[in-house]
């Protein structure tokens, strides 16, 4: 692929957004090297840097082509990415009783994680279609549908995180597109209603989750495990944290998940609150930088697709934490650009550097 | 989009953004009341939680010697632990308990009445002392695995080996230097409650086991090892040093095949020794190295062409005055050579050496050397010495540079510089880890030889070689000569620093021999230092003699053939070359004794391969890559006629190898200079 690069768009790359994600790359990779040093440790670190850069080759690819020219293959993307939500159920290959991923010779794909940015792709493309109004009933409609299948596909993975993920998007989307807020307070009323059906929809375990979050003292040694062990580690970090030998909640394997979703407990032990306040203010930087794209673009594509990458980023951020701090249900979805995984770390990057592209061509 | 449709979606993304920014702020006070308010309730859980842990600790992997004999090992070790509030009775187990443990029975009942969840009894009890507790069978008692640190050869390379500590880590040498890969990991069982907080009944509950760790392999000979503890011992006691030592290694490779240190420790009880002993002196005490540095200086000079080993000095009847300092010779010499300067150690000579050869070449070749920078053998406490930069040197540091003054050193530098000079002035790096092994023994990482840079031409290295056996053959390193062998060193005698005067002490300092053998094809290149002897004065009388008697130990050891053995008479001339007539029945003994006396040294089993006694017809030995004297010794065997042309190492030979070799034929070996070794 030949992409030509007009010197115009390296000017107007956003160098603040890129470093306060660098910084945060570099904070994972030294939590992860510190959870487990010595030789045994090294693996972890060596695939999280090769992730990393494939999620960097991404990100450059992403940021350089046009994203008018993503969006216009944006229905083929969305068919492609339901068709490989429905290929998990085949070739999925089961770990801890969910199918997430597709095995693909060495490593592993997880397709609910490649769909967050389909989706934003898709929702964009038909917010912006000419021939629809966002402002319709039929528009609505359509969204809806664009929606639900990839939600209920997603949900009986089951990966409950990232299927919930999708729905801030999806508001954020309408909302920035200009739905009427009546319109959407029918939408969200319709969803509360419809709540009570997902009851049916979740597994057992996933039930058990929520009603741990409603009541803790439920079962404190088995479902809420992980969050009591994640608020110990976090809260005996203390104001400047046990650094890195010292922190023996987590590198004793009391905590659950260390490497994944609850590296934030992780790095609070060992660097305390300053240090999770510098981690915030890094995450912070990053949104509000993507909150300015979208208000700064010029036209509606790119404030819709600026929009949609900040809140995903935004939510699934504010999620993890919320759930490692025992302030939301545990509902299972990685730290991003911290956590290790590859698919999340890729498509992390993928977001990135579309939200980059958007802010690129901004003044073209 | 008319504007004021933008402006209000401009204005939905700004409300969007704060709301974002006020849910980080409720994060914010989040982490604010889980860290800083309720901090202490939490930090008190995770005490609780760590109060109810078992460390497990790993079998920590073994050090070998460079042919797999063990110099410390792991064997299993049990710890006996008691769950106090399942011990029934106290006081009764204590009272029988206490015999076997060999302790008070009011300190085994003190340990055991704790309202702790956990208590080690005792650790690392020997398995049949485990037993003899088990057949108590005591409710509430129990045994966890542990490895116990075992150093079977004692003394033997102490301070390189360094020794483990109570906690499970290295504290000295290697021991803690490849801590990392020695330790493995370590496991975690839980007391009572598992992970997942399940009751469970009786015993600790394994949740992660340990991983043991892996085996590192040294290139230290143990046999070598041991025959130079022995005579430095011997040196240390007959001279009441304050410390002795001596290093052997293959100037080659720039592996280590033995470092003795005395004052030494016993690592199985380091905790009786102290640091005086612990320390591995050859790496961490620098020393002004005194004469042995002249052969430095003697290499710069040489190679920048100052001086030829003909050229002519004048001794000044042994007296200099350099920077109005008054600088003395042990002698009043008239003229020298420039290597009978070396012979005699003129320090006079030396001096004039250096003024020709210029400050700025001499730090050159100083630091070419390797003096002033760490060799990288990765054994912990490395000093660099000190070697200032020419800017910083006074009127006289040329001159006290030039007799190895003002300048300190440590004694695996030096010898690293003299396996330079022996190696066709090529420096290699010191290595003393030859492979990392996984826990099955299989080699998971090998080091190799490592070059660092060309010092001096080979060619130059070849004539100071020359000098350095003059040096042996008829100066000052007479009694370093072992028979049989030609030996290549120098001598060095140097004072210390008195600390209250600032002045170089009269008392006796650090006497040394620096060297290598064969000269002609080095397999060892050995210092020998005695720290502050107090019944010895000079470098030749108490360093040499010691160098002779291991060196000739070593050389015996590895196999090396003396230079008289064969019984090599030549009986024809030839156009550059000779027949060597050699035959069977010699001093050497037969072809078999040969094989099987080397002791696994490669030169043995090629003859024996070759020769097996029963068979009707000798067949031709493979001599290429060897000395000529290592092929002579092999073709001994032989009753045949050896023709010989050319200098140095075999490069072809007639019959090839594995061929016919009737009595009284005649082969032919072409010899070549050995600058193809590199």
């Amino acid at each position: 692929m030949i992409v030509k690069i007009d010197r115009r768009l390296l000017q107007n790359v956003d160098w603040l957004l890129l470093a306060s994600a660098l910084a945060l790359l570099g904070l994972g990779l030294l939590t992860l090297w510190s959870l487990s040093p010595g030789r045994y440790g090294s693996g972890v670190i060596w695939r999280q840097l090769s992730w990393l850069g494939v999620g960097l080759f991404a990100l450059a690819v992403v940021a350089g082509v046009d994203y008018r020219a993503l969006v216009r293959v944006a229905p083929a993307l969305y068919v492609l990415g339901v068709a490989l939500l429905l290929a998990v159920f085949v070739l999925g290959r089961p770990v801890s009783g969910a199918r997430r991923w597709i095995p693909l010779g060495p490593v592993t794909l997880q397709p609910s994680e490649l769909f967050k940015v389909i989706f934003i792709l898709a929702l964009a493309w038909l917010l912006t279609a000419r021939w629809a109004n966002p402002r319709s009933r039929a528009t609505l409609a359509t969204a809806l549908g664009l929606l639900v299948v990839p939600f209920i596909l997603v949900l009986r993975q089951p990966d409950l995180g990232t299927a919930v993920l999708l729905l801030p998007v999806f508001f954020a989307l309408l909302f920035g597109a200009g739905v009427r807020l009546r319109e959407l307070g029918w939408l969200g009323l319709t969803g509360l209603a419809g709540a009570p059906l997902a009851w049916f929809v979740l597994r057992g375990y996933q039930r058990e989750r929520l009603l741990v979050y409603l009541d803790p003292f439920r079962d404190p040694l088995g479902s809420a495990y992980n969050v009591i062990q994640s608020k110990i580690a976090i809260g005996s970090g203390q104001l400047l944290g046990k650094g890195i030998v010292g922190a023996t909640q987590s590198r004793l394997a009391f905590l659950p998940e260390r490497h994944t979703d609850f590296i934030f407990a992780v790095f609070a032990e060992m660097w305390g609150f300053v240090g999770a306040l510098l981690l915030l203010v890094c995450y912070a930087l990053l949104l509000l930088r993507g909150f300015e794209i979208a208000a700064k673009a010029r036209e509606p594509l790119g404030r819709l697709l600026a929009l949609g990458v900040t809140v995903l980023l935004g939510a699934q951020t504010l999620i993890n934490l919320g759930m490692v701090t025992g302030l939301l249900p545990v509902v299972g979805i990685p730290l991003p650009l911290m956590s290790y995984g590859g698919s999340s770390l890729v498509v992390t990057l993928m977001a990135l550097g579309l939200l980059l592209s958007v802010r690129m061509r901004q003044f073209l | 989009m008319t504007d004021a449709l933008s402006d209000s979606l401009k204005t939905r993304a700004l409300i969007l953004s704060t709301l974002f920014a006020c849910a980080l702020l409720a994060l914010i006070g989040r982490l604010a009341f889980l860290q800083i308010v309720k901090h202490e309730e939490l930090a008190r859980l995770a005490e609780r939680q760590r109060s109810k842990t078992i460390v497990l600790r790993p079998k920590r992997g073994p050090v070998l010697d460079r042919h797999g004999q063990a110099l410390a090992v792991s064997s299993h070790a049990e710890s006996l632990f008691a769950l106090p509030a399942r011990v029934g009775d106290p006081e009764g187990v204590a009272e029988r308990l206490a015999p076997l443990l060999n302790e008070a029975p009011e300190e085994v009942r003190k340990r055991l009445a704790t309202d702790r969840a956990f208590v080690w009894v005792k650790r690392k009890l020997s398995p049949s002392l485990a037993q003899a507790i088990r057949t108590l069978g005591e409710p509430g008692l129990g045994f966890v695995q542990e490895s116990l640190r075992l150093y079977p050869n004692r003394e033997l390379a102490a301070q390189v080996l360094g020794f483990e500590g109570v906690d499970g880590r290295g504290l000295e040498g290697i021991e803690r230097a490849w801590d990392s890969h020695l330790a493995g990991e370590t496991g975690l069982a839980l007391v009572e409650r598992d992970a997942l907080g399940r009751e469970v009944t009786g015993l600790p509950t394994v949740i992660k086991a340990s991983t043991p760790g892996q085996g590192v392999a040294l290139t230290l000979d143990t046999t070598i090892q041991y025959l130079a503890e022995k005579e430095v011992e011997l040196a240390w006691r007959r001279t009441h040093s304050k410390a002795a030592l001596a290093i052997v290694l293959d100037p080659r490779t720039g592996e280590l095949l033995a470092l003795a240190i005395r004052p030494t420790f016993n690592p199985n009880s380091f905790a009786t020794a102290s640091a005086n002993e612990w320390r591995n002196r050859a790496v961490t005490d620098p020393f002004e190295p005194g004469s042995t540095f002249k052969v430095i200086l003697a290499a710069g000079a040489l190679e920048e062409g100052v001086a030829r080993p003909t050229d002519r000095f004048y001794g000044e009847q042994g007296t200099i005055t350099v920077a109005s300092t008054v600088i003395h010779d042990w002698k009043r010499y008239g003229w020298l050579t420039f290597s009978e300067v070396l012979q005699n150690s003129s320090n006079v000579g030396a001096i004039k050496v250096g003024m020709a050869l210029g400050r700025e070449r001499y730090h050159r070749y100083i630091t070419g050397f390797g003096f002033g920078s760490l060799t990288g053998v990765g054994l912990p406490g490395e000093s660099r010495g000190q070697v200032r930069a020419p800017d910083r040197w006074s009127g006289l540091s040329l001159a006290t540079l030039s007799i190895g003054q003002e300048a300190s050193v440590t004694a695996l530098q030096l010898i690293a510089a003299f396996g330079a000079v022996a190696n066709g002035g090529r420096l290699m790096q010191p290595q003393v880890v030859r492979a990392v092994l996984d826990s099955g023994g299989r080699e998971v990482r090998g080091f190799e030889p490592r070059a660092v840079r060309q010092v001096i031409a080979p060619e130059t290295a070849r004539a100071l070689t020359q000098i350095l056996t003059r040096v042996v053959g008829e100066g000052t390193g007479r009694h370093a000569a072992i028979p049989g062998y030609e030996v290549a060193g120098k001598t060095g005698t140097a004072q210390k620093i008195d600390p209250t005067t600032k002045r170089y002490s009269r008392a006796p300092g650090i006497l040394s021999f620096a060297g290598f053998a064969p000269a002609d094809d080095p397999r060892i290149a050995m210092l020998v230092l005695l720290d502050e002897p107090t019944s010895e004065k000079w470098g030749s009388e108490a360093a040499a003699p010691i160098f002779a008697a291991l060196g000739g130990e070593v050389l015996r050891y590895l196999n090396v053939p003396p230079r008289d053995t064969p019984t090599v008479q030549i009986v024809r001339g030839l156009e550059a070359g000779m027949v060597v007539p050699v035959s069977r029945g010699g001093a050497a003994g037969g072809p078999l004794a040969e094989g099987q006396g080397a002791n696994g040294v490669p030169l043995g089993a090629v003859a024996h391969g070759a020769l097996d006694p029963d068979a009707m017809s000798p067949r031709m030995p493979a001599v290429v890559g060897k000395s000529l004297r290592e092929a002579l010794s092999v073709l001994e065997a032989f009753d045949i006629q050896v023709e010989v042309a050319g200098r140095g190492v075999v490069v072809a030979q007639r019959p090839a190898a594995g061929e016919d070799l009737p009595p009284g034929s005649v082969c032919r070996l072409e010899l070549a200079p050995p600058t193809a070794r590199q």
